[in-house]
């Protein structure tokens, strides 16, 4: 069975670069096989989505003040391309420690 | 000629199609997948007519509460802030503005490969809307597109120039290696704020200290733009029924502004956010051009980057109660801040990072600088409704203008913008001139200039 993944993409209003590391997301642990959804969101949402549903990672391309028990990791990586597999393996390390 | 075609094309067909096939056309072109390229064609479209749909439904309801507060109120604010969402929409919406997309990516990643600049704009691919918007109000005026071209281009080489400035100065106090801001509308504020920061210092506020984490948990809900949109609603509604207010229906008429300027807050990121999803695969593609660049250079990354650091959304916040006062006194203004006030935390990044985070002096500067915006709009206006009108957004009806604090209020841009919007072939020489005479004095002085920027933010208390 495929692994899915819910991934909370954050930027300063959750328009431009949110939806940019989102479809990246989505690009890159899809074809790790895993199942992707990822929702875009500003920071000051972040406590009505993690309320709402679970997500295994929030994404962030803007500072982040809290991230309410979920993993949090900087996106920055994704957004310049420079980084990127930093980031997929310290996302990896989340998802198997959370047995995903 | 070929533009007639292409405009005869954009007539029959409207934005909603038109976009979605060029963004499809300069994907392919790019490479990317077909698959790829017709999700993000796709999106464009549906954020197209989305965002059409909602602005069409709420252009009934703010409409007649503005015209209402001019006519019969006696405040003479006219000029509507619509957003820098809706301005996108209209900038991407317009014929001009699509030739230019391609047009940007490909003059952009030749100025880098060159080494002309050492600042990678196509990064920041979507804020190239900021240059159409000015490029199509040169066409609307002059017919003439190669002067709609001239002019963004001009514009591009200008930003260009700003963003190095404060590239290593943002860079740093954001803390993102190589990133720093390139686009029209957020770094053309840099020698302002170099300047202003400058005079700041002489009257010893550099000195002065405040945490801005103990204002973000107090104050964080201000800056929401539901929150806001609810009460510039209904403050607005309020101010536009001052004659009526004895009556009931004037207080149905002044909640649902509050209600409908909340949702129209909240909904517009979200179809925004469609919209934008279609530039992923294209910036994404564009940027292959930069592995393997040597030496010091920089992405272009987009502002929200920058939005949530704690002394730009508080410097923000504070800022906009104030900004819309300032609108109501200043004189010669006729613009009413709404949308984009939420937006200000975007622009005011240079001006942060050169007082490496001093919230006064940041809000000092910040108010100086959007009070001569207020005006820049004002005077932007009556155009900028024209250019609305002609991409089939029905806003502006009555005496409503329309306008984008964040976009149309640029002073930089609208000086640039102004010898081609005279046909003055003789300006449009001295400005491209002085643009040559500043790019060498940049490129003599720019290491001295970085080096000023690091001590001065040093000695500048948090």
């Amino acid at each position: 069975m495929e692994k899915r993944l819910n991934i909370l993409s954050i930027c300063g209003s959750g328009v431009v670069t949110s939806s940019m590391v989102a479809n990246k997301l989505i690009d890159i642990f899809s074809d790790l096989g895993y199942e992707v959804k990822a929702t875009e969101a500003n920071p000051s949402e972040v406590e009505n989505y993690v309320m709402r549903d679970h997500y295994d990672l929030i994404a962030y391309a803007s500072p982040l003040v809290d991230s309410f028990g979920v993993p949090a990791l900087s996106a920055m990586g994704l957004v310049t391309g420079m980084g990127e597999e930093e980031f997929i393996e310290a996302a990896l390390k989340i998802f198997k420690e959370h047995g995903k | 000629m070929i533009f007639d075609v292409l405009k005869k094309i954009f007539e029959t067909f409207g934005a909603p199609v038109f976009v979605p096939v060029v963004i499809f056309i300069i994907a392919l072109f790019l490479k990317v997948t077909p698959k790829k390229a017709f999700m993000s064609a796709l999106s464009a479209g549906v954020g197209l007519m989305g965002f059409y749909l909602v602005i069409n439904a709420y252009s009934p309801i703010i409409t007649p509460i503005v015209n209402s507060m001019v006519n019969n109120s006696g405040v003479n604010l006219p000029v509507f802030d619509i957003g820098w969402q809706t301005t996108s929409i209209v900038a991407y919406s317009t014929e001009i503005g699509m030739i230019f997309v391609g047009v940007a990516i490909l003059l952009q990643t030749i100025l880098f490969l060159t080494r002309y600049t050492n600042i990678f704009q196509p990064g920041d691919l979507w804020n190239n809307y900021s240059y159409m918007v000015w490029g199509s109000m040169v066409y609307l005026i002059t017919e003439n597109i190669w002067l709609g071209f001239a002019c963004m281009i001009l514009q591009l080489l200008f930003t260009q120039l700003c963003a190095e400035m404060i590239q290593k100065r943002w860079s740093k106090y954001y803390k993102y290696p190589n990133c720093t801001l390139a686009s029209l509308h957020t770094v053309t504020i840099a020698p302002f704020a170099i300047v202003m920061d400058w005079i700041l210092n002489k009257f010893g506020l550099q000195k002065i200290q405040a945490e801005p984490e103990t204002f973000q948990k107090k104050l964080g809900f201000i800056g929401e733009p539901m929150t806001l949109g609810l009460f510039l609603g209904i403050f607005i509604g309020i101010v536009g029924s001052l004659h009526e207010l004895d009556t009931l229906a004037a207080w149905g008429k002044i909640t649902t502004c509050g209600i409908a300027t909340s949702a129209v807050m909240s909904v517009f990121p979200k179809i925004s956010a469609i919209f934008a999803g279609s530039f992923s695969a294209i910036t994404e593609a564009s940027k292959k051009s930069i592995k393997g660049s040597k030496g010091e250079w920089y992405l272009s990354v987009n502002d929200a980057t920058g939005y949530g650091e704690s002394a730009t959304l508080i410097s923000g916040i504070i800022m906009m109660p104030i900004l819309l006062l300032i609108a109501f006194i200043l004189p010669g203004n006729q613009t009413l801040p709404m949308i984009d006030l939420v937006a200000l935390p975007y622009l005011i990044q240079p001006i942060i990072a050169i007082s490496n985070g001093n919230i006064v002096k940041s809000t000092i500067s910040g108010l100086v600088w959007f009070s001569i915006t207020l005006l820049v709009c004002t005077w932007t206006a009556p155009l900028f409704t024209q250019v609305v009108g002609e991409v089939g957004i029905h806003l502006g009806v009555g005496v409503t203008l329309v306008t984008s604090l964040v976009i149309l209020g640029q002073p930089i841009a609208v000086l640039i913008c102004m010898p081609f919007l005279l046909q003055n072939y003789i300006l449009i020489g001295i400005l491209v001139v002085f643009y040559a005479a500043s790019y060498i004095m940049l490129r003599k002085y720019k290491t001295r200039l970085h080096e000023y920027l690091e001590e001065n933010a040093l000695s500048t208390k948090k």
